[in-house]
């Protein structure tokens, strides 16, 4: 399952970004900070993306993951740097983070939150929200949710939507 | 070949694995490939000397790209570019094409890289006419060194070693996961051992990768009341039950596992990946040609008994049997990232 959005960068005050020309430096900075905070100019405020997006099954975690690439007007891929200020992500997602400029993580989790890997079946290069906690988050609240008399197909009908609403949460599903 | 592994190696039992466990390990571990490295000559910077722009190396299996390239670019340095040229070069810019114009997965261990070639070789006309891979010689594969404008639609971002640590560490938490449905052995390491882990694969360290692997990896004990003895059980039974330091039996067990991890290559096409149980529904063990004939029948017919004729099958180089068990595989043959790779060729 797949499709193509077009994503912008995010309006309004934008972090200045350190990490470009360093690519190991740890930590975002946080925003609110005199020195990291400036309006975008209006020449900017409309830079339109390419965002390709799929929803593949992970045969290691046996559930569904949320793969993207963001691409610009000449076709080269974001860095990640600049992908945490599209318009995709929300922004509640982005500062609890560490970005590197390989992957986004949080400091008490497992594995990173957003990393670059290989899309299963195309191969290319994406990036994806890790699917390890998937399971336990969805099935947390489809067991809230859960009558009874549901069939099977209907259980897993909710856990797809429930799924789609985690995925939400985090990321901009709308057009 | 257990009085090989006992006579060689001092202290098989050093990581609590048996002495044949030990040696499929350490084969694993030593297995290297041949690599010939060539500059783009279109991408040699001005006054290199262009008769010496081709390094040839002998690489570990379990290692990276991105580790090889410190001494790549030593040699560069010192016998092809000049001072001026080579202030210029950044590594990060680095990216290797195969002879064929395929591009080369830096994330990839370096011996899945070779094999991934020798089954890709498999399905191409090739000039020296018969050549099967089993009579074929053992020859270096040979990659070009671009230096600059690595395609970054096609390749992931950063091939730095750091990159590399933090993607090979994400497929050892998948492993993990695969087997036990969690991934607590990996996250229960202190930070140092993970970091130690890692730093065996860079150095090429055996015991100081297996010092914290083996607390990841699942056992073969020498005695399973439950399932059938694995493949190499002759020099099992020199060591009596009681010596097996386990009280609980069997819990970090192969046969135990929920699914051994293993990715399915073809040439030139998909990875397939599914679940592997280290025992099938009729209670016997899982084996590489039952595995094999599920998920690629036409290659591998599911009747026929004996090896296919059709198609070979290659792990960190080795044609496997088809009676190979998978969780013995994966606890005696895993690459370093913990993973069993099944590359597949044509026979010709």
């Amino acid at each position: 399952m797949f499709r193509t959005v077009r994503v912008t960068r995010r309006p309004g005050p934008v972090i200045i970004d350190h990490t470009v020309s360093d690519e190991y430096s740890e930590l975002l900075e946080p925003l609110g900070e005199d020195e990291a905070v400036l309006s975008i100019p209006s020449t900017t405020s409309s830079v339109d993306y390419v965002c390709q997006q799929y929803v593949v099954f992970s045969a290691t975690f046996q559930v569904p993951a949320f793969y993207f690439s963001i691409h610009n007007s000449s076709g080269e891929p974001l860095p990640l740097s600049e992908i945490l200020q599209t318009s995709l992500l929300r922004p509640s997602t982005i500062y609890e983070g560490n970005a590197t400029a390989f992957s986004l993580s949080t400091p008490t989790s497992t594995f990173p939150l957003i990393s670059q890997g290989e899309h299963p079946t195309f191969g290319m290069p994406c990036w994806y929200f890790h699917p390890c906690e998937t399971a336990s988050a969805v099935w947390e609240i489809v067991s809230e949710v859960r009558e009874d008399d549901w069939t099977d197909a209907q259980v897993f009908a909710r856990w797809v939507e429930v799924w789609f609403m985690v995925l939400g949460s985090v990321v901009d599903l709308h057009d | 070949m257990s009085a090989y592994a006992t006579t060689r190696h001092h202290s098989p039992s050093a990581f609590s694995a048996s002495a044949s466990t030990t040696l499929y390990r350490r084969l694993t571990w030593e297995g290297t490939v041949p690599l010939e490295i060539r500059v783009d000559p279109n991408e040699l910077p001005a006054n290199s000397d262009r008769g010496l722009e081709c390094y040839y190396m002998q690489a570990p299996r379990v290692s990276y790209l991105p580790l090889l390239v410190p001494e790549i670019r030593r040699f560069l340095m010192d016998v092809v570019f000049d001072e001026a040229a080579s202030k210029m070069l950044k590594e990060e810019d680095w990216w290797f094409e195969s002879e064929s114009r395929t591009l080369i997965k830096w994330h990839w261990p370096i011996g899945l890289i070779y094999d991934n070639h020798i089954i890709s070789s498999s399905i191409k006309p090739s000039a020296q006419g018969s050549t099967s891979y089993l009579n074929m010689q053992v020859t270096p594969l040979k990659l070009i060194l671009h230096l600059a404008s690595p395609p970054t639609d096609k390749l992931l971002l950063s091939p730095s070693a750091e990159a590399c640590k933090q993607a090979f560490m994400g497929q050892l938490k998948e492993a993990d996961f695969l087997r036990w449905g969690n991934t607590k052995r990996m996250t229960s390491l202190r930070k140092a051992e993970q970091d130690g882990i890692w730093e065996g694969v860079k150095e090429h360290n055996f015991d100081d990768y297996w010092r914290v692997a083996a607390k990841v990896t699942p056992t073969i004990a020498p005695a399973r009341p439950n399932s059938p003895p694995p493949p190499p059980s002759g020099s099992m039974h020199t060591r009596p039950p009681s010596a097996d330091p386990q009280v609980a039996p069997d819990r970090d067990g192969a046969y135990n596992v929920r699914s051994v991890p293993v990715r399915l290559y073809l040439p030139d096409g998909p990875v397939l990946q599914d679940l592997v149980p280290p025992m099938l529904e009729d209670g016997s063990p899982h084996t590489l040609g039952h595995y094999l004939s599920t998920h690629i029948p036409l290659l591998f017919p599911p009747s026929s008994s004996s090896d296919s004729d059709l198609a070979f099958a290659l792990i960190h180089g080795v044609l496997a049997p088809s009676e190979a068990e998978m969780a013995w595989l994966g606890a005696c043959m895993p690459g370093a990232d913990g993973w069993i790779n099944v590359c597949v060729g044509i026979a010709q």
